[in-house]
């Protein structure tokens, strides 16, 4: 089957220093995928990748089937990207910079592009350079909309934005998925962001993938469980430990729940997104042993 | 991309466009200038009595206030330059230092098609400005062919760099190593600085090192004997040596006082301390003869000058197209990383 992002052992390397390495993904089309990690992770690398800004080191990236490097056409055609700052000419107005991108793609939608400027807006006559963070996030998505692709690929679309201009660039983006079923990949170091529209999780840390997973999958899997100290072990039959916190005697497992808990001695807690996202990025390796892979997709 | 091409350097192109007229205003004026001293210098010469010295300084004056006015002179030098910082690097530095690259390679033509394409359209704006410049420069001087012969102003010496076809081709190498340094650098600032001391460079070391042996220059040689006649130079040629050298072909030393080899010093004291005599004379070239001591002339005769501008274009013209292989291939395996 056809994903809209497969990637194989792909790795990309600066210099002596790995950037990405042995990524394998597989995100099905159709999903909203939040690329988590902190900065310096890989994210920007793998979105580049993906677009065919940069070309991999090692293994293969491919996109709705095409090769980014070799197939550009075609994986320009489907897929829109928003650059991290999301780079616009300053200079430009708004007007000009749609004349930009009708000049520049074939299936440019110029009505998608005004409706939606006009829904946030955004006056056509106004330079780019004037118009505030949040506006020109919003320019720079919109653009990508007016491609009309079938994926759209976002890097940190909404790190430099105030927590207003964050929630509209959101309901812009959450409007043309509804509409039109894009799939969505969008990477950010803040959780919260993804919690509210995304499905799908891939966490990314020191280079490599943690986990791709279900965001309700891991919502359920995943309990806090609250018990006496002595009686803590780091798998059972029934979880696995992703990390621990101990009192004086009681100790507190973020566990991944393999079965039903049946011992008495557990208080079962439910945990946010964030909970779990966190406690993966601080134990880079737990990701790899602690979800089977043929539900998840776990890599390596 | 044509479009976005123009209006990204539409500045640039308007004020290269502002510098062409006023070029073309400053030649309009003084070809009339020249025109009419010329007329009168005509005018004059027709009749044989008359003292026409009046009339040909001011023909003179007219041409030099143009020729060789040294503000023209810079500007004519530096203007292949100023489209190679000013338009060359900025075009592709800007877009990779402020990230615009990424939003403009992932619309929907990849980017090979965009630095060919954006290459090309300001690759043809320069070459169309410069095509124009030669046309005005051709027209202003060619029409003046013999009051500049007569004037010594047709020669390669003061001419070459500045009033033939190379100006066209300098241009397109300035423009090409500008884009080749955006790219490269990635900063448009530095791109600028490095654009202009490479330019400035290879211009010099080509002129000096280069250009004097296109073609073997012809090489005259006469025994430095009294009586020898020595054949002149040919009007307006590029004179590359005059010296006496020995058979070996290295200059010999000169003697300060008599300006004579100092080889034979021991028979021209007798020349210089009293009236040279035929024996005198004789055992002087008596002794050129045994050292093979000659006079020797080098130069470029100025029926080369169009040939020579067609050489030095060609491998301006050559640098250039490698320029930008170098930059595909930067591009490709530098910035994108294949």
């Amino acid at each position: 089957m056809i994903q809209a992002l497969e990637t194989e052992r792909l790795g990309k390397r600066y210099g002596r220093k790995w950037a990405l390495r042995n990524c394998a993904l597989r995100i099905p089309i159709g999903h909203v995928t939040g690329l988590v990690g902190p900065n310096g992770a890989g994210k920007t690398t793998l979105l580049h990748l993906a677009m065919g800004l940069l070309a991999p080191t090692s293994g293969t990236v491919k996109v709705f089937g095409y090769s980014p490097a070799k197939e550009a056409r075609q994986v320009l055609s489907k897929v829109g990207f928003v650059a991290q700052e999301h780079p616009l000419y300053k200079t430009f107005r708004v007007e000009e910079m749609l004349t930009a991108g009708r000049k520049l793609n074939a299936n440019w939608d110029q009505d998608l592009a005004l409706r939606r400027l006009k829904q946030v807006g955004i006056p056509l006559r106004q330079r780019v350079g004037k118009l505030s963070g949040g506006q020109q996030a919003q320019v720079a998505l919109i653009m990508t909309l007016a491609k009309r692709p079938e994926m759209l690929l976002l890097d940190e679309p909404v790190a430099s934005l105030d927590p207003l201009a964050r929630r509209e660039f959101q309901q812009t983006l959450l409007d043309a998925v509804t509409e039109d079923g894009l799939s969505v990949i969008v990477s950010s170091h803040i959780v919260a962001d993804l919690e509210r529209f995304c499905d799908h999780l891939v966490i990314l840390s020191a280079s490599q993938v943690q986990i791709t997973a279900d965001v309700d999958h891991l919502l359920q899997s995943h309990k806090l469980l609250v018990g006496p100290r002595d009686r803590a072990q780091t798998r059972t039959g029934t979880y696995t430990v992703v990390t621990s916190r101990e009192a004086e005697r009681h100790c507190m497992l973020l566990v991944q729940m393999h079965g039903p808990m049946i011992d008495p001695a557990w208080e079962v807690r439910d945990v946010s997104l964030e909970d779990i996202i966190l406690a993966y990025l601080s134990q880079p390796s737990r990701g790899m042993a602690g979800l089977e892979e043929k539900k998840l997709g776990v890599t390596q | 991309m044509t479009w976005l091409t123009w209006r990204q350097h539409r500045i640039e192109i308007l004020i290269m466009g502002i510098i062409l007229l006023l070029f073309a205003a400053v030649l309009l004026v003084t070809r009339m200038n020249i025109g009419a001293a010329s007329e009168k210098l005509s005018a004059c010469t027709s009749n044989q009595l008359a003292d026409c010295s009046a009339a040909q300084g001011t023909l003179n004056n007219d041409i030099n206030q143009i020729v060789l006015n040294p503000l023209f002179l810079v500007l004519s030098l530096s203007l292949p330059l100023l489209a190679g910082m000013f338009i060359g690097s900025y075009a592709i530095a800007r877009e990779l230092e402020q990230g615009t690259y990424r939003t403009i390679w992932t619309q929907g033509i990849p980017w090979y098609r965009w630095l060919v394409t954006k290459s090309s359209l300001i690759t043809s704006v320069v070459l169309c400005a410069f095509g124009i410049l030669f046309g005005l420069l051709s027209w202003w001087a060619f029409s003046l062919t013999s009051a500049l012969q007569e004037n010594g102003n047709f020669a390669f010496t003061n001419r070459f760099d500045i009033w033939g076809i190379v100006t066209i081709a300098y241009a397109l190498f300035a423009l090409m190593l500008g884009i080749f340094a955006g790219t490269a650098l990635r900063k448009t600032v530095p791109a600028m600085a490095i654009t202009l001391v490479i330019f400035i460079a290879v211009r010099v070391l080509v002129a000096t090192f280069w250009r004097p042996y296109f073609i073997p220059p012809i090489v005259v040689t006469t025994p430095a004997i009294f009586s020898a006649t020595r054949p002149s130079l040919p009007p307006n040629a590029w004179l590359l040596s005059n010296e006496v050298v020995d058979r070996q072909g290295q200059p010999v030393a000169i003697d300060g006082l008599s300006g004579l080899p100092q080889v034979c010093s021991a028979v021209y004291t007798s020349i210089t301390s009293s009236k040279p005599k035929g024996a005198d004379m004789a055992l002087y070239n008596r002794c050129i003869i045994d050292h093979g001591i000659q006079d020797r002339m080098v130069y470029q005769p100025v029926d080369r000058f169009w040939l020579f501008q067609g050489i030095e274009s060609g491998i301006y013209l050559l640098m250039t197209a490698m320029l930008f292989a170098l930059t595909f291939w930067w591009t490709k395996y530098r910035i994108i990383g294949a």
